[in-house]
């Protein structure tokens, strides 16, 4: 790429051809002001916030989408420019009703969350020059569960359109009508409930003002008043990269990582649903006794397990997927060292084979000209995935589909096979530069078998179930049969999804929240929720993680570790003793 | 020739009022009237709105009470998402609803209100205001900066500002106390103690000297209603709704929730203010006062020990019966601070005070929602109807110093008619009606859910409107 | 000895909350009144500003019937520098919400619909005021400076006062400008 030479406001500046003035502009650090453009999205330049003063140009343009070149110079804090910025606010501010008394995004200058409100600031605009009209009311869409629209403080500028196309290609958001009238709808008008939005809610995290509102969050608090902490989604393996805002030891929202492997993007899963934990949140030890499960201390709990755990015979174990590496390691190693037990394995998941190639990273998906889909069902289970698939579908890839049932990505795949077929897609795939093979687990040994052989360039995204699966087989926990007189069952926050345990003489269930689980057990020892853990999961890309503890647990609810530890003290002292 | 006098704005309340006083042939009061003159109707622009928002919308009711209707928006919110709000938010929003209490009564009494009693209800109207009660009393004056200061700390300590805080949500509040506020408010309760005890003093100085006005002005009898909590102490955040008559007897309990099934609002053409009364009784017989002397009869102790002190020799000014003159309401009202602020420290020693379980998170689960406070000036009411949503589809308020409506339209005509000679109309007159309706401390902006004021002139006017005298107030 | 600088205040259709946060200088109204004098204000027991003029006006609150209108212009009329303090004053403030539900409707909603009322009607008399559009100050009458806030911050009224008083034209901006 040939480097350019340009001068913004008299100081020279070199960059690669096919920049925009203000891509260059924020690599030298000058602050241009922006309202529609967001680094995400592909530039739009419809605000005129942005607009510059380039020599020898008839008007003032667009930073955001004009291009640089050779000896251009640019001024972008002249009279001329300034006057325009105040103006272009002041015009934004005399459509619609801009109320920030009681808007969620609305604060001070150094706590405002509205960029809207921080150019109006930044501009020292202390009124409004044109009046709006307060006559006309502007509706409120609060069809969707878990945010809302209030499009009196839109001011269209489509970064919710150019997200839920570019980002997430689902295509649900548009305009109707025109100038005035213009209004941001959802499919063919109808209420964002009602449309093919799957809340993935990354038009809220783009929307610059308050016309998106995320309704758990609202009023809870503004960015200089809540702790931000990244960290790792649990909800599936992709594992997407989060940040997770709290407050007096209160998870208020989820947002996606910008820099992390899924780019900003999240699911309903990890954004919204983890915001509304289950209720019943175990707090203390419990035993049975008379039939009634009653408060204990962790001394009593510990003791009781220990002496059942070793006299009822070979003990078993499972657990959660939902665990960090760190928790299922300390697990295996508690039965395998402490009990002299192999019985453990992993209460649900599945794990294809994961040595058939290079792992794919997210981007590399988002990046493949040729996406080979074999099983599975990326949408509905790993759906980071399903929409980074449809993405570079819109951006030319070509997508073959091999699955004996039809699934919901077949209407963007150029192909759409049986497996017996899957030769066919292979070679249809050949031509790939950057082919990027997503395969399910259940498949026969031949089609793994084929996908082996595949070029030495193809990368591969295994679509395993169950969060930390690949991190539990790197420690020898799989899902296996296990058969014991007792049953330690380490569920963490996991939820029971109607499965059933199997059958023992004594059951230990260590959960956060009560279920039919808890209820059937023996002893039930309270957990951490994967909020108040930390630790590292291995997701799809092969990757090791970190998972970030960012809530406090309620007191007295030890950690994996320390809860083990507590329990091989037990099994130990009396043999110790007996030693003496 | 009769007459018709008008004192247009009544000044040193909050909100926009205007009284008309007809004057009859032989120059004697025939009667007055208290009209309100503002409105702006939130409980129709609110529709369409969503419930959690209504904290932040509604305390724009009012300056000086916002945390009123914030606490009250809340609670009907709590209701919304079914109730259970944890403990530790419960003592917060107390928290800061004391902090209301004591700046709102502070500034009332001494800054509002107190000008009248302190400086002399003839005095002359250039000083008669705080600045003329600093230079009269500045030790005094200082004081009740201080703790109307100290109130309004409280709240923008826990609500990020002083008015119109952002603090109370459905289901909770949105920040725990952290200990270095909590300390830096403890700190400061003995002296806020001794400034209340302080002006107690000078307002019982006061009526001692003044025993002959405070019999006659203003005096007549209505019900009593106010919340009250255990063993009928007063109550000003949760409670039960109690109302007595004259006789002290009570008439009614009832959980304020189930306020319609009690209360009635009445309208007239010539005020802006609805007339709320007991439906049982009717109108007018149903006629009730709120606000601290309403409180302080309809209940039967003070919470607190040093207000509870002061409350027993309330008592002894009408031997326990309900204490009926409308000055009384400057006393009642500081014997609430003294409580407010003794209670500052028992919310503050409480064990979960400084608990991070502040908020339970839900959606929509009742379609409907009532809030109940005592807010300064009165019990105060929000109800709310959802749709599925969670956006309003119904707003009803009924608000504080509407309660006392009729009272002060009634203390308007007594005190006109005791103190105003038709044919020699004095400043001092016509300021002591005004005082008649500063004593209930009203919040007009509240009551109207409105707000406006307009500029004062005296003007004398036949029954054909032509203009005998002018008397400006510049 | 300088002359005291005059000042005048009053509120419109607002909610008093500015005021309050007037006087939420707290021990500041000392230094304030040593060099201002304060005239006719809501807390006064003067009403209007004099005729001779004030110095400094300030109204807080929007206009929203013909009697803010008359003090509005009574105060421009009768002030050297008038001040529009508060949201409601610069930007028309909640209040405006009223005018896309409909005057009419809102009537209706508070005096006769309301589910406590009994027997209800609009209120309607020679004696009171009749409404209007809610509309900011500034559509009705010049105004020199705008202090927003819901309600501007104590800090920012102060300054904006001790600047005026300095004889200096306040630059609001920092922590000063906040239209929350």
């Amino acid at each position: 790429m040939a480097n350019v030479n340009i001068t913004i406001n008299g100081q020279k500046l070199q960059a690669e051809s096919g920049k925009t003035v203000l891509e260059v502009a924020r690599a030298n650090s000058i602050d241009i002001p922006v309202l529609c453009y967001h680094p995400a999205l592909s530039p739009q330049g419809s605000c005129r916030l942005c607009l510059v003063e380039v020599e020898k140009q008839r008007a003032l343009q667009p930073a955001c989408t004009f291009p640089i070149s050779e000896g251009m110079v640019v001024q972008t804090e002249s009279e001329k420019v300034q006057a325009s910025r105040k103006f272009v606010l002041e015009l934004l501010f005399s459509e619609r009703l801009h109320y920030c008394m009681y808007c969620p995004m609305s604060g001070g200058e150094a706590l405002t969350e509205c960029e809207l409100q921080a150019q109006a600031y930044r501009h020292g605009l202390t009124n409004w020059k044109y009046a709006p009209n307060t006559s006309k009311r502007w509706p409120v869409d609060a069809s969707r569960k878990y945010f809302l629209m209030d499009h009196s403080r839109c001011i269209l500028c489509r970064r919710c359109i150019r997200a839920c196309d570019e980002i997430v290609a689902n295509h649900t958001l548009g305009v109707r009508d025109r100038g005035t009238r213009t209004m941001i709808i959802a499919d063919g008008d109808v209420p964002f409930g009602e449309s093919s939005c799957v809340s993935c809610g990354t038009c809220l995290q783009v929307c610059p003002t308050g016309a998106l509102i995320d309704r758990r969050s609202a009023y809870m608090g503004l960015q200089t008043e809540v702790e931000r902490t990244k960290s790792t989604c649990m909800a599936c393996p992709v594992g997407c990269g989060i940040e997770a805002a709290t407050r007096s030891n209160q998870l208020l929202r989820v947002e996606g990582d910008w820099d992390a492997h899924n780019g900003g993007l999240l699911c309903v899963d990890g954004r919204f649903a983890v915001v509304e934990p289950p209720t019943d949140r175990i707090t203390v030890p419990m035993m049975r006794r008379d039939g009634e499960l009653v408060k204990a201390s962790w001394d009593e709990a510990a003791t009781a397990i220990a002496q059942r755990l070793q006299s009822t015979g070979p003990a078993a174990g499972l657990a959660s997927p939902r665990l960090p590496s760190e928790s299922l390691s300390a697990f295996r190693r508690f039965f395998r060292e402490v009990l002299g037990s192999d019985e453990v394995g992993l209460l649900y998941g599945e794990l294809p084979p994961v040595d058939v190639g290079p792992f794919a990273t997210l981007p590399e998906l988002s990046a493949a000209d040729g996406i080979l889909l074999v099983g599975g069902a990326p949408l509905r289970d790993q759906k980071v995935v399903g929409y980074t698939i449809k993405r570079a579908v819109d951006q030319g890839t070509t997508l073959i589909v091999v699955n004996d049932t039809p699934t919901d990505l077949d209407p963007y795949a150029t192909k759409s096979l049986k497996v017996a077929d899957l030769a066919q897609a292979t070679t249809a795939l050949a031509p790939s530069e950057r082919l990027v093979v997503v395969y399910a687990p259940g498949l026969a040994p031949e089609v793994y078998a084929s996908l082996r052989n595949l070029p030495a360039k193809t990368r591969f995204l295994p679509l395993i179930q169950g969060t930390n699966t690949a991190g539990a087989a790197r420690v020898g926990l799989t899902v296996r049969a296990v058969q014991g007189a007792g049953l330690f069952v380490m569920a963490g926050d996991d939820a029971t999804d109607g499965r059933s345990l199997p059958a023992a003489e004594f059951t230990v269930v260590q959960a956060a929240y009560r279920s039919a689980w808890t209820e059937a057990a023996d002893v039930v020892l309270p957990s951490r929720t994967w909020s108040e853990r930390s630790g590292h999961i291995v997701n799809i890309e092969g990757r090791e993680l970190p998972v970030v503890a960012f809530l406090e647990a309620p007191k007295g609810i030890k950690t994996d570790a320390a809860t083990l530890d507590l329990l091989a003290d037990r099994v130990v002292r009396p043999m110790r003793e007996a030693a003496r | 020739m009769g007459q018709k006098i008008v004192i247009e704005p009544v000044t040193r309340i909050e909100g926009h009022a205007k009284v008309t006083i007809f004057i009859d042939d032989e120059g004697k009061v025939d009667r007055a009237i208290f009209h309100v003159n503002e409105f702006r109707g939130f409980e129709k622009f609110c529709e369409g709105r969503m419930f959690f928002e209504m904290p932040l919308i509604t305390e724009r009711i009012c300056g000086i009470c916002p945390v009123s209707h914030h606490l009250a928006a809340a609670k009907a919110c709590d209701e919304i998402v079914g109730g259970g709000i944890p403990r530790p938010a419960s003592l917060l929003r107390e928290l800061m609803h004391m902090g209301q209490i004591i700046q709102s009564h502070s500034m009332h009494v001494f800054e509002l209100g107190g000008p009248d009693l302190l400086l002399g209800f003839d005095s002359d109207p250039a000083t008669r205001n705080v600045v003329g009660l600093y230079g009269a009393n500045p030790e005094l004056t200082v004081k009740a900066i201080m703790l109307r200061k100290f109130g309004q700390e409280i709240i923008s300590r826990l609500g990020g500002r002083r008015v119109h805080p952002n603090f109370a949500v459905p289901g909770g509040v949105n920040n725990a106390l952290n200990p270095q506020d909590r300390e830096a408010i403890l700190a400061q309760v003995d002296s806020m103690i001794g400034y209340v005890q302080d002006g107690i003093g000078v307002i019982r100085g006061w009526m001692a000297a003044n025993q002959e006005d405070l019999n006659k002005f203003g005096v007549f009898s209505t019900g009593y209603l106010g919340m009250v909590g255990e063993d009928d102490a007063v109550e000003l955040y949760d409670g039960t709704i109690r109302l007595v008559d004259q006789q002290r007897q009570e008439i009614e309990r009832f959980d304020g929730r189930r306020y319609l099934e009690h209360i009635a609002e009445r309208v007239e053409p010539w005020s802006y203010l609805k007339f709320p009364y007991y439906k049982k009784l009717g109108w007018p017989d149903g006629v009730y006062r709120v606000g601290p002397l309403g409180r302080l009869n309809a209940a039967k102790r003070m919470a607190t020990p040093l207000a509870q002190a002061e409350y027993e020799l309330f008592q002894q000014v009408r031997g326990g019966r309900v204490v009926e003159g409308t000055l009384y309401y400057h006393y009642a009202r500081l014997i609430e601070d003294l409580y407010a602020v003794e209670h500052v420290r028992e919310l503050l020693e409480d064990p979960d005070i400084l608990s991070t379980e502040i908020q339970v998170n839900r959606g929509v689960v009742n379609r409907e929602g009532v809030g109940v406070i005592e807010a300064p000036r009165g019990t105060l009411w929000h109800h709310y109807w959802v749709n599925e949503d969670g956006q309003l589809e119904r707003v009803n308020l009924i608000v504080a110093t509407g309660n006392n409506n009729w009272a002060m339209s009634k203390a308007v005509d007594s005190v006109a008619k005791t103190y105003l000679d038709g044919n020699h109309v004095t400043e001092g007159a016509l300021n002591r009606i005004e005082a008649a309706i500063r004593a209930y401390d009203p919040c007009l902006s509240c009551s109207t859910h409105a707000v406006g004021q307009m500029p004062m002139e005296v003007v004398v006017c036949d029954l054909d409107g032509n203009e005998i005298e002018r008397r400006v107030r510049d | 000895m300088a002359e005291k600088v005059t000042v005048a205040s009053d509120w419109l259709c607002g909610c008093a909350g500015c005021h309050m946060s007037l006087l939420d200088i707290d021990e500041r109204i000392v230094d304030l009144v040593q060099l201002a004098t304060l005239t006719s204000t809501p807390i006064t027991d003067l009403k209007h500003p004099s005729k001779d003029g004030v110095v400094v006006g300030i109204l807080e609150g929007g206009v929203n019937n013909s009697a803010n209108e008359e003090v509005a212009k009574t105060m421009r009329e009768r002030s050297k520098i008038l001040i529009a303090l508060g949201d409601c004053a610069v930007f028309g403030g909640i209040p405006t919400m009223r005018n896309f539900a409909g005057m009419d409707e809102a009537l209706r909603r508070a005096y006769v619909e309301t589910e406590s009322t009994v027997d209800g009607q609009v209120p309607h008399h020679e004696d009171i005021a009749v409404m209007q559009e809610c509309r900011p100050l500034d559509q009705v009458v010049p105004v020199d400076i705008y202090l927003p806030g819901c309600p501007p911050s104590a800090d920012a009224i102060w300054f904006v006062l001790s600047e005026l008083l300095a004889g200096r034209m306040p630059e609001l901006k920092g922590k000063y400008l906040d239209w929350h």
